[in-house]
């Protein structure tokens, strides 16, 4: 594409490549993907919640942040390095269930819920993570899996004194933020419309340093690396690479961000249940990442939206919700199988080839 | 390239200070009070008396309908029960805005709305997973405007979602959920429920089961490896041996086996007179037809501690003799169980079962709670259902505890019949061998059994 802009006569088209070549280094930017996270959490709620018809609400809107963290973090895994796990429900119902311990029994400040949820994801990340990497591609899969049945099971009975078992875990305390600020609290005027309340903010917040932190890594070197590693794993292991601690790595980061959207889960349900260790919670988060899209950033979140959209609000209209939901991911797998953001941006090169071709 | 980058660097860094000054000014000067969750806020407006009382949960009702919602799980394994619920649900608002039903026979309901609000109703699938119930009722309550919500089947979803009731101060009717946890435990004051629960069950069936078969008998027990299940077989172990019988093992099956065979063999060869099999749904028509197909009833008494008419449809003949608790009966010889048993066959073409006449009756008892409070303000509301008395539901006389929200009531004994004198047709599986009363045979204190472990929360106008 550099070739034709470069090619382009001189006069209104270069006016136009040029724009387009402005535009293409401020796209490749952090900044602008950053600046695209804020401004989506500032419009997307005033959007989906204003929908003519089947219209969505702002703790839908909240929820679909926490799982597009989670996402996010599990797109990391499988569409950068290549790694499907099929156990991922540890790293969410783990760092939910310590996130609710630890607000019951020691401090129900917000950031440090969060806190926790985290490093106990990443604490079980690394030992489940350097027992199942041992083996590849469907075995990796299938050990992810039994780890997270394990825990589903354990939490279900010998811990169910602890976690409320079947009943979940209904002891959660949240407290104010910072000790000031309480989640429930409104802004007034513009910033009411903007940013609702002090919990839209904590939720919408995580999510915009979420989508910063995996850009951050995609675009490091060492993200590179993980890239590598998912197009030719023995080639990175002829350039001397480690590939076996790489793929630990990103095991671990991933496990991190699904620990921040577990702990913010429990924040936001103040409750714990023990469906969110439950092979299915492993498996919706595979559906989500795949029907956005995987590779990317944005897409996990568009396959988010569209997941907890059918989830929740066709749910309420349909009775064959899920037969909707199944028909959906059918469709864009067979006919995108870039996901739903793969369409987006197939439309964009598109729009951008129209542009460049009348010009030319 | 290079000058364009710094430049627009810098904007962005003018813009982003701008931004930072006018966030630090709103967060300083900004912050309402309120607990506003987006709905609510600014009372006064809400028809007619809605200034009375201040604005709480989706308190004052907007315009002239109130809408209520119904959780049930459409999909999951409970969905049979769930698709009878719902059925009982749309038939209670249709009587709530046109008579009919039981609006026809209690003098608090006029059959022309509630407190001169039609009702409108959203539903909602639960399918049996206690996250996707909270937040469908979430969506019910936020987007919808429930001013009540009901629902359940299953302890688990009923519990998250009576939870969510609590914090958004909107009224959680349970519909059915056994589990001694939900009033005990995890009680809350936006929650009520009309169905007994394990403990109770293990009340009625001891003395009947006992005097049938004979005292210092044996008993072995298998149950579903869950809260449940364990409660269940705790409550059976209790009431049993307080009866003068022994236990020779409890023994926990996974929850949702399919194969009952290798469970049921050691269970034998214990050599235990009597096999109680504390399962439910699937599982417990599962567990019971496997154990007669073995032959295990003609070495062993079998109790299925609780049944509903789904299980027994499953099981068939293999239910003969078999002794368990239900609710309620829609054969039941009584005017409220006639009305409602006609009303819904008519609409429906089937017989209710158990699980129906309890979501019925939960938004009947809801709507006339409103109706004696005058006003739709939750506090006052659950003050008028607190320590409520009535003898109207078709199970006797009924009382909805102050202090664990747990309804006292009869519950009923049943004995499965051959599969010669089943009638599918008119729901008839069992004969009721006893109704066992309250508070002769069932009911404990509020500071014993679960109840000691409740502590309910608050009414939000504190």
């Amino acid at each position: 594409m550099s070739e034709q802009t470069e090619a382009a006569t001189p006069g209104e088209s270069a006016d136009a490549s040029g724009l387009l070549d402005r535009w293409d280094g401020l796209r490749e930017r952090e900044s602008f993907s950053i600046a695209g996270a804020i401004a989506f959490v500032v419009v997307f709620p005033m959007i989906f919640t204003n929908l003519p018809a089947y219209n969505g609400y702002m703790s839908l809107v909240e929820l679909i942040y926490i799982w597009a963290i989670f996402a996010i973090g599990f797109d990391l895994l499988l569409g950068y390095t290549g790694l499907l796990s099929f156990g991922h429900a540890v790293f969410w119902g783990g760092s939910a269930y310590a996130a609710g311990l630890f607000s019951a029994n020691v401090s129900g400040e917000p950031l440090l819920i969060v806190l926790v949820a985290m490093v106990t994801a990443i604490v079980l990340a690394l030992i489940i993570g350097i027992l199942s990497l041992r083996r590849g591609g469907i075995y990796f899969a299938i050990l992810t899996l039994a780890f997270g049945q394990m825990m589903y099971f354990i939490a279900l009975g010998p811990l169910g004194g602890i976690t409320g078992g079947e009943d979940g875990f209904t002891g959660v305390t949240v407290d104010p933020l910072l000790g000031a600020l309480e989640l429930g609290t409104g802004f007034a005027g513009v910033l009411g419309t903007l940013l609702h309340d002090i919990g839209y903010v904590l939720f919408a917040g995580f999510f915009v340093l979420a989508v910063a932190a995996a850009v951050r890594i995609v675009r490091s070197p060492y993200g590179a690396i993980f890239q590598a590693i998912a197009e030719n794993e023995q080639r990175v292991r002829f350039l001397g690479l480690n590939v076996w601690r790489y793929k630990l790595a990103a095991f671990v980061i991933s496990g991190a961000f699904a620990g921040v959207a577990g702990g913010l889960h429990t924040i936001h349900a103040q409750y714990v249940a023990v469906g969110s260790l439950f092979w299915i919670t492993s498996g919706d988060i595979v559906i989500i990442t795949v029907l956005g899209g995987i590779g990317s950033i944005f897409g996990p979140v568009t396959g988010t939206i569209a997941f907890l959209y059918v989830e929740n609000i066709v749910s309420g209209e349909i009775a064959f919700w899920l037969l909707v939901l199944g028909a959906l991911f059918v469709t864009v797998v067979w006919l995108f199988p870039a996901g739903i953001w793969g369409i987006v941006t197939g439309i964009r090169s598109t729009v951008r080839e129209q542009l460049l071709g009348d010009d030319s | 390239m290079a000058e364009n980058d710094t430049q627009s660097r810098r904007d962005v860094l003018k813009t982003a200070g701008a931004a930072g000054t006018v966030g630090l000014a709103g967060l300083a000067g900004c912050l309402e009070g309120g607990n506003g969750n987006g709905n609510g806020n600014g009372n006064g407006n809400g028809g007619d008396g809605g200034s009375e009382y201040p604005a709480l949960g989706n308190y004052p009702i907007e315009g002239d309908a109130a809408t209520l919602g119904f959780n049930v799980p459409q999909t999951g394994p409970y969905q049979e029960e769930g698709a009878d619920e719902l059925r009982a649900y749309e038939l209670a608002a249709d009587h709530l805005n046109n008579g009919g039903g039981w609006v026809d026979l209690w003098d608090d309901l006029s059959g022309d709305g509630v407190n001169g609000y039609e009702i409108d109703y959203e539903t909602g699938d639960t399918a049996t997973d206690a996250d996707t119930a909270r937040e469908s009722a979430s969506r019910m309550i936020e987007r919808d405007n429930a001013i009540m919500y009901s629902g359940g089947s299953s302890s688990a979803t009923a519990i998250a979602q009576q939870g969510l009731a609590q914090q958004e101060n909107v009224l959680f009717m349970c519909c059915l959920t056994h589990s001694n946890d939900t009033t005990g435990g995890d009680c809350v004051r936006y929650g009520f429920r009309e169905m007994f629960n394990a403990y109770m069950t293990g009340q009625a069936l001891a003395p009947i089961v006992t005097e049938e078969y004979g005292d210092d008998l044996e008993f072995y027990q298998l149950y579903a490896d869950y809260t449940w299940g364990q409660t269940q077989q705790a409550s059976m172990r209790q009431f049993f041996e307080e009866a003068g019988w022994s236990e020779v093992d409890s023994v926990p099956t996974p929850l949702g086996t399919d194969d009952y065979s290798t469970f049921l063999q050691e269970a034998v060869d214990s050599g235990a007179d009597v096999l109680f099999l504390n399962h439910y749904g699937l599982d417990g028509s599962n567990s019971v037809s496997q154990a007669v197909d073995q032959g295990i009833n003609e070495d062993m008494e079998i109790v299925v501690p609780l049944y509903n008419v789904p299980m027994a449809a499953g099981a068939g003949g293999s239910i003969e003799g078999v002794f368990g608790t239900d609710g309620w009966d829609a054969n039941l010889d009584n005017e409220p169980t006639r009305v409602f048993a006609e009303a819904f066959e008519e609409e429906y073409g089937s017989t209710p079962s158990s699980p129906a006449r309890l979501a019925y009756s939960a938004t009947m008892q809801y709507a006339a709670a409103v109706e004696r409070a005058g006003t739709f303000y939750p506090p006052e509301v659950i003050r008028e259902l607190e320590g409520y008395e009535w003898d109207n539901g078709g199970i006797g006389e009924e009382i909805m505890r102050e202090c664990d929200h747990q309804t006292m009531r009869d519950i009923l004994v049943v004995r499965g019949l051959s599969e010669e004198e089943q009638d599918a047709e008119s729901g008839r599986y069992w004969e009721v061998v006893e109704q066992a009363s309250y508070p002769d045979a069932v009911g404990y204190e509020c500071d014993s059994g679960p109840a000691a472990e409740c502590e309910l929360g608050e009414y939000g106008d504190e």
